[in-house]
């Protein structure tokens, strides 16, 4: 009896998140709610240990803090494709969660409730760890990354971004994620195994040819390598899979490049060689103050001539 | 002899210095002065200088101290004084007193019976260094620097001879000469490696001519026979062995520097030694062949004469073989670096003493011009590094002064400087994050990652900066 119970402490602060919603239910909150009853009626009969779960409060709050499944909040869509904000008393960036249910690295998730009943469940976005994040809300003016686009993603890492991207280009996009390190790969593997839109690629972005049978055309390249030469990178990427007119979203990290100028000489040499690359970067926006000693550069790839 | 005496205000320093440098004609000076030791402090000293000879197992010049000097085996043991302590106490000490010391005991010199091939061989020797200074083509200055140091030496000898007809203590003083000059050998073997580290070619010879004058010089001191007996196998070995041979080059001239201490009787061991040094190199030489070789050397040790003029030859060879160690320099560096440390003491100290007043050292003359050598070399090794590093400009792949931003607002990066930034989304996080570097930032940004950051509203205007084409293209 004693160990159901203590499971059932454990339930009693799920219950405790749905009762505070009056029993409107959070997800889960119908059955959890039951438990979290069953919880609360233990701890009310003497178990000591029962009695904080139940009250579910504390830890609830620390969890929740402003976003918290019991307060309003409302996600509209953001002025970019895919991108929602939550506004709710604090704002935050949200994407719209392919596999509702999971989170993919313990983010926050929020669901709502369409007037016709059903359900949409939204991943926050931390600026702090997506360096796209920092860049939409440093403001840039178009990321490009929308739903349907077929994204090429340098440098994935872990695929916390990826997994973002993913939500934002939606079942009908791809994202090719490439991602050298094996051990950061296999969580991106484990990503993609619940994402059917991302082909996780565990290669050197240095050299395209050995992933060259498994991406298409693609609409947008985004890249995160830091590395000295990865304006090179992004462009013999590009020559191989950016579509003409395509677009490109590198994140520059001046310190990767060269550490002993100021951090704005190198965006704009960067910014420099990319014009070289047959690029046309169109926009610069600081990713301060998420990361240090970054800029985002958003462009296109061998625009058209505008005839006039 | 008696008539040059020191001035009352010089007299108060010599004492020590006599006691220190133990040099047989100041010692004779002394006698006369005010100042000389009496009958049992002498003892004292020559208890002390026996013993030093002992130490250092100079067991002939012993032998022959102790028979001129009338002193019983039994007796080495009582002896407190420590030259060797002492010597190192008046070198510390040298610095001061050297300036005042100096044209004194030029003059005490010049009266001496030395004094005539000490300065023969001054003259050579400072040839020798201005040819080291100007010359890269070291093959022709080798050999002028060489004969001309060859001759100096043999003068050198010459006085030491007539010195030792007059005391027995002549040798005492020879003895300490060895001593200093093992010292020198190592700071100038660390020049050497030096070089090697550098890899010019002109330098390399510059050190080389370091090493032969200090070899020729040694030489009168009748040990030399050894060094070049093992620079003779270091050609043999280079033959076999090839560079990893010449990589070692440094560490074994250093263990000349030590074996040159040595008696004959311990041959053996340094042939043992060298023996562990070689199976480390894993070079294919013998061991036999060497102790063949180390027998040999033993043998000609007897004769000078012909000891030097192998030692001629052999020098020749030594040139080749540091043309042959140039290719091999990484593995030099690393050899380089060892030594220093293991004798950047030695050096300092000899630094230190030498850099004042050169010349005026020492009553021994020969040394302080072994130093000019020594540092001639050095210096030039060191000029021709800074010239090396100077003319490099650090790595950048990013030229600052040649950046030209297309947009004012490129000019600053921070977060403040864009628009919107005060109502913005980061502006909460600004004000913590910008307080903090390095480490301090990361962690506050480590707990934003958690996901505990509300930054107020988002709004959505677009606060980039756009580059703007003129479309003429």
């Amino acid at each position: 009896m004693r160990p159901p119970r203590g499971r059932g402490g454990g339930g009693g602060f799920r219950g405790g998140r749905g009762g505070e919603g009056g029993f409107r239910g959070g997800r889960g909150g119908g059955d959890g709610g039951f438990r979290g009853g069953r919880g609360r009626g233990a701890s009310r009969g003497g178990g000591g240990r029962g009695a904080p779960r139940g009250g579910g409060r504390g830890r609830g709050g620390g969890r929740g803090g402003g976003m918290k499944g019991g307060s309003k909040v409302v996600v509209e869509p953001h002025r970019h494709e895919g991108v929602f904000v939550a506004k709710g008393k604090e704002d935050a960036l949200v994407t719209k969660n392919m596999v509702p249910g999971e989170a993919v690295y313990n983010e926050k998730r929020i669901s709502v409730q369409n007037d016709d009943g059903t359900k949409v469940e939204y991943r926050v976005w931390n600026p702090f760890r997506s360096k796209l994040a920092a860049a939409i809300l440093g403001g840039v003016d178009n990321i490009w990354i929308k739903p349907g686009a077929k994204v090429l993603y340098l440098g994935a890492a872990s695929g916390t971004t990826v997994s973002h991207v993913s939500d934002v280009v939606g079942p009908t996009g791809v994202v090719y994620a490439v991602e050298f390190s094996h051990r950061s790969g296999r969580d991106l593997v484990n990503m993609a195994k619940k994402r059917t839109n991302v082909i996780p690629i565990i290669e050197d972005a240095r050299h395209p040819a050995k992933y060259r049978m498994l991406v298409g055309m693609v609409d947008v390249i985004f890249s995160d390598v830091a590395q000295p030469d990865q304006a090179r990178i992004l462009a013999l990427n590009a020559s191989y899979f950016l579509k003409a007119g395509g677009h490109f979203v590198i994140s520059i990290k001046a310190n990767c490049i060269d550490s002993t100028v100021p951090a704005e000489a190198v965006f704009q040499s960067e910014v420099k060689k990319l014009q070289q690359e047959q690029f046309r970067p169109a926009e610069q926006v600081t990713l301060e103050p998420f990361e240090r000693d970054h800029a985002c550069v958003v462009g296109g790839y061998r625009m058209p001539k505008k005839q006039k | 002899m008696l008539a040059s005496k020191p001035s009352p205000a010089l007299i108060a320093l010599k004492p020590r210095q006599v006691v220190l440098s133990s040099n047989s004609a100041k010692t004779m000076k002394n006698k006369a002065s005010p100042l000389s030791l009496d009958s049992h402090q002498k003892s004292l000293l020559l208890l002390s200088v026996a013993n030093f000879l002992q130490r250092n197992s100079f067991s002939k010049t012993l032998k022959k101290f102790l028979s001129e000097a009338q002193i019983q085996k039994n007796d080495l043991t009582g002896s407190s004084l420590d030259l060797e302590e002492m010597c190192c106490k008046y070198l510390a000490m040298s610095d001061n007193s050297k300036p005042k010391l100096s044209s004194q005991q030029f003059q005490d010199m010049l009266a001496n019976g030395n004094s005539d091939g000490q300065v023969g061989g001054t003259c050579a020797v400072e040839n020798a260094t201005k040819k080291n200074k100007g010359g890269d083509e070291s093959s022709k200055v080798d050999k002028s620097a060489n004969s001309k140091k060859r001759e100096e030496h043999v003068s050198y000898e010459a006085s030491k001879a007539s010195s030792d007809d007059i005391i027995g203590q002549s040798q005492l003083n020879e003895s300490d000469k060895k001593q200093k000059e093992k010292k020198k050998k190592k700071s100038k073997v660390d020049s050497e490696s030096h070089v090697d580290a550098e890899c010019l070619g002109g330098e390399s010879e510059k050190s080389k001519v370091a090493v032969s004058t200090e070899s020729n010089i040694v030489s009168g001191a009748g040990i030399e026979n050894k060094t070049k007996d093992k620079k003779k196998k270091k050609n043999k070995l280079t033959s076999d062995s090839h560079f990893d041979h010449v990589d070692q080059h440094g560490s074994e001239d250093k263990q000349q520097a030590v074996t040159n201490a040595s008696d004959i009787s311990l041959e053996d061991k340094t042939s043992k030694s060298k023996a562990k040094k070689k199976t480390k190199d894993d070079a294919e030489v013998l061991e036999e062949e060497k102790s063949k070789e180390n027998n040999k050397n033993g043998m000609s040790k007897e004769d000078l004469t012909i000891v030097d003029c192998k030692g001629s030859k052999k020098r020749k060879r030594l040139d080749s073989v540091v043309h042959d160690s140039h290719p091999v320099l990484e593995n030099g560096i690393e050899d380089s670096k060892r030594r220093k440390t293991e004798s950047s003491e030695e050096q300092y100290s000899k630094l230190d003493s030498s850099v004042g007043a050169e010349k005026q050292l020492n009553n021994q003359e020969n040394e302080s011009i072994e130093k000019t050598v020594n540092n001639s070399a050095q210096k030039s090794s060191k000029k021709q590094q800074n010239g090396s590093v100077q003319p490099k400009k650090p790595f950048q792949r990013v030229n600052a002064d040649e950046v030209v931003f297309v947009d004012k607002r490129l000019e600053d990066n921070s977060y403040w400087a864009k628009d919107g930034a005060e109502i913005g989304y980061g502006a909460k996080a600004q004000e913590v994050l910008g307080q903090v570097r390095g480490r301090d930032f990361r962690h506050e940004k480590t707990k934003k990652k958690r996901g505990s950051y509300r930054g107020g509203q988002i709004d959505l205007q677009s606060h980039s900066i756009k580059f703007n084409y003129s479309d003429d293209e």
